[in-house]
């Protein structure tokens, strides 16, 4: 069992994987993930939050389990326990997968321009010219995936302190009486709050170019941690500043918020806010494109550059396609399906799968 | 050479992409108003009065009014431009003001539904109910400011430091929405060459069932929520003796009790200072009358608010969000206000007097 053979100088420090974990997570999810969690849970929805954070937690570790055995990716994985046909099919999937969730982030990034800031934003010149920027960066290899995701965690941190102005209209008491739906209701919170995590799982592809690849399993712990500290706090805010009926009505709560801000230097905070938010977006695209890129490369043994540039202009071909609200909400939705059943069901399974092989192999 | 047509390529391609807007050539609404258009005369369902200032290089203020009517908030909009030397753009908007016999007969909702889903406009954007005639009220140049500012600032320093308590489109839009809690809205008149607050519109949903003069406003700010202000209130303790007290701090406190039919207890809580006193000398017993009629004239006009909120089933005050956040299971409005409506609800006031201004 051993994946392949990455060589030093293209590995990255363990601590980076930090970085990496959470600049993937936090894409366009936080923009409004609460009014989904919320329609089911009211005003227990940050428990979902929780909850969700919490139980991916147990999944990190047990992708580091499964990738510290195999020491290789999830292509290798797939190969060794499917054989080359089945597994080959399993890992095309895994990779159409990424390619989905690199489409959801642009189309949804693009929306928000549009719905926001400038209607008449053409979005395949946006489009093209962000992935343009995308290009840019992957042709510097992983470490630069890898820096670019350093940034677009620290750059646009500063954002996490606009959560202070809707603090001041907060009504804390809507938090009250904590417990008040079911297990079920809240459980079915945490399963609409589990697309804001997805995009850890491209630590399934870069798993091999981490340097001492066993140490950087705290540092995607805390990565994870973070995110879900933020986006608990983002929730608590939410619930208390809006009413539960007015939060099922508004489509991106995050950036609603922001509109109570008052700077003496800008009328609308959003316009800044969403501009800071390229940056966020672009690490979230770097990652994911990379790691179906690597995936086409691993398969069919091409260069990274020629799967790289058919797979751009097919993220903005396909990305362009979806017009209105209703599809783009789709997207989001199947996205967010498919990612929840590939973390909560698909994982495990192929930890089981792995566990039992390497059983029966030990006893011949 | 790849890399200079690529920039070339950047250049060309990132300008120019989207419509641009520069503030010399736009014109910014900065208060509108909404009223029942003249059935004869205008047609269409709404009157739309818009008002944009521009500025001219001598320091003085035009404020141009665009009046339009159509059946949609936002095709009088096109209208306005059709109208308008340059384009119209609400970013700026500060004032929405309805016309009283909108509020009343048609609720108001539907005008702050195209507020709420522009995202140009801000959530801090006050609304408000006119008295009287909202076109004149418009039309009219309050000295060499632009309308939207002078409207807004009379709000903004009535709800810091005055009597008026805190509203916007947000905190309307998240009483609308709640199930324990209805929308006031401040309510304007204009009074010769100046326009002032006279109270606050009471709402059941959007639609507006009654009001509050201002002087009852400093009850029911105390009623309402924390505050402190510069406004006073004024004790008269006999036929020539008055004394004023100025709240520098008020809290309130709700205490829900479940038995039966369900009890409340609110208790508000004042700092005062003597501002003025019409009496000899302030004696501790002058101090102490005044503190007791405090108390039971707040307490008296507390109570009496109360019983016409019950009476008009409305619930301003939000007390049903503090039984909501105390209730389990699910919390259903109509049920509440019918359980509201006979609840005993109680006021308990109590003032602290801690000085007397610099004169004994």
């Amino acid at each position: 069992m051993s994946g392949p053979i990455v060589r030093d100088q293209y590995k990255v420090s363990p601590f980076l994987v930090f970085y990496l974990v959470h600049s993937v997570q936090v894409g366009v999810g936080v923009m409004g993930f609460q009014r989904i969690s919320s329609k089911v849970a009211g005003n227990d929805a940050w428990m979902s939050v929780l909850g969700a954070g919490l139980s991916i937690h147990i999944i990190i570790y047990l992708i580091y389990k499964i990738l510290n055995k195999e020491k290789g990716d999830i292509i290798s994985l797939h190969k060794n326990l499917f054989g080359k046909w089945i597994g080959g099919l399993l890992s095309s999937i895994v990779i159409v997968y990424f390619i989905a969730m690199s489409i959801t982030v642009l189309r949804t990034y693009i929306e928000v321009i549009q719905v926001w800031m400038f209607p008449d934003l053409n979005k395949w010149l946006f489009g093209g010219v962000f992935l343009l920027l995308t290009y840019y960066c992957l042709s510097g290899g992983f470490r630069v995936v890898a820096g670019i995701s350093f940034f677009g965690v620290v750059l646009p941190f500063y954002l996490v302190l606009t959560m202070v102005f809707p603090i001041f209209y907060g009504h804390f008491q809507d938090l009250l009486p904590v417990f008040n739906h079911s297990v079920k209701e809240i459980y079915e919170g945490v399963k609409g709050a589990s697309l804001s995590y997805l995009g850890f799982t491209t630590l399934f592809m870069y798993y091999p170019f981490i340097k001492e690849p066993e140490k950087s399993h705290r540092w995607a712990q805390a990565g994870h941690l973070v995110t879900v500290v933020i986006y608990t706090l983002v929730m608590v805010v939410t619930i208390a500043y809006f009413s539960t009926d007015q939060l099922e009505n508004t489509i991106w709560a995050t950036l609603t918020t922001w509109k109570i801000a008052e700077m003496p230097f800008v009328q609308r905070f959003e316009y800044i806010g969403i501009a800071s938010w390229a940056i966020v977006i672009l690490p979230n695209l770097c990652i994911t494109v990379w790691a179906g890129g690597r995936g086409i490369r691993r398969l069919l043994k091409v260069s990274q550059k020629s799967a790289t540039i058919p797979l751009l202009i097919l993220i903005l071909i396909v990305s362009s396609v979806f017009a209105e609200r209703k599809s783009i909400d789709l997207l989001n939705e199947y996205t967010s399906k498919v990612g929840y059943y590939f973390v909560y069901v698909y994982i495990p399974m192929l930890f089981v799968v792995q566990y039992v092989k390497s059983k029966v192999v030990k006893e011949k | 050479m790849i890399r200079s047509l690529l920039i070339l390529l950047c250049i060309l391609l990132l300008t120019g992409c989207v419509q641009k807007k520069i503030l010399d050539d736009i014109q910014m609404v900065t208060i509108i108003g909404y009223d029942v258009p003249d059935e004869d005369k205008d047609g269409g369902l709404i009157k739309g009065i818009a008002v944009a200032p521009q500025y001219q290089p001598d320091g003085k203020v035009d404020n141009t009014v665009f009046i339009e009517s159509a059946e949609l908030s936002k095709e009088i909009r096109s209208q306005y431009n059709s109208g308008s030397s340059k384009p119209i753009v609400s970013g700026k908007l500060e004032v929405a003001l309805f016309s009283r016999e909108i509020a009343e007969k048609d609720g108001v909702i539907e005008l702050v539904d195209t507020l709420q889903r522009d995202p140009s406009i801000g959530s801090r954007v006050f609304l408000g109910v006119a008295n009287g005639e909202i076109e004149e009220m418009l039309s009219t140049n309050y000295g060499n400011v632009d309308t939207g500012t002078y409207f807004n600032d009379i709000l903004t320093h009535n709800s810091k430091h005055g009597m008026l308590p805190q509203t916007n489109l947000h905190s309307f839009l998240y009483s609308y929405f709640s199930e324990g809690s209805d929308p006031f809205l401040p309510l304007l008149e204009m009074d010769d060459e100046t326009v002032k607050i006279i109270g606050i519109a009471l709402l059941n949903g959007d639609k507006m069932v009654g009001e509050l003069d201002a002087d009852s406003l400093f009850t029911f700010k105390i009623l309402y929520e924390k505050f402190s202000s510069n406004d006073s209130f004024s004790v008269k303790l006999g036929p020539d003796k008055y004394a004023s007290i100025y709240n520098i701090a008020s809290k309130r406190k709700i205490d829900y009790k479940r038995a039966g039919n369900g009890k409340i207890l609110i208790t508000g809580n004042i700092l005062g200072v003597i501002k003025e006193y019409s009496g000899n000398k302030l004696s501790p017993e002058a101090l102490k009358e005044i503190k007791e009629t405090m108390e039971k004239d707040i307490e008296e006009r507390g109570t009496k608010m109360i019983k016409t909120f019950q009476e008009l089933r409305i619930d301003p005050l939000s007390l049903g969000n503090v039984v909501r956040s105390r209730t389990r299971g699910e919390f259903d409005r109509d049920k509440w206000i019918d359980e509201y409506k006979d609840m005993d609800i109680s006021f308990d006031m109590n003032v602290k007097i801690t000085e007397s201004g610099i004169i004994e």
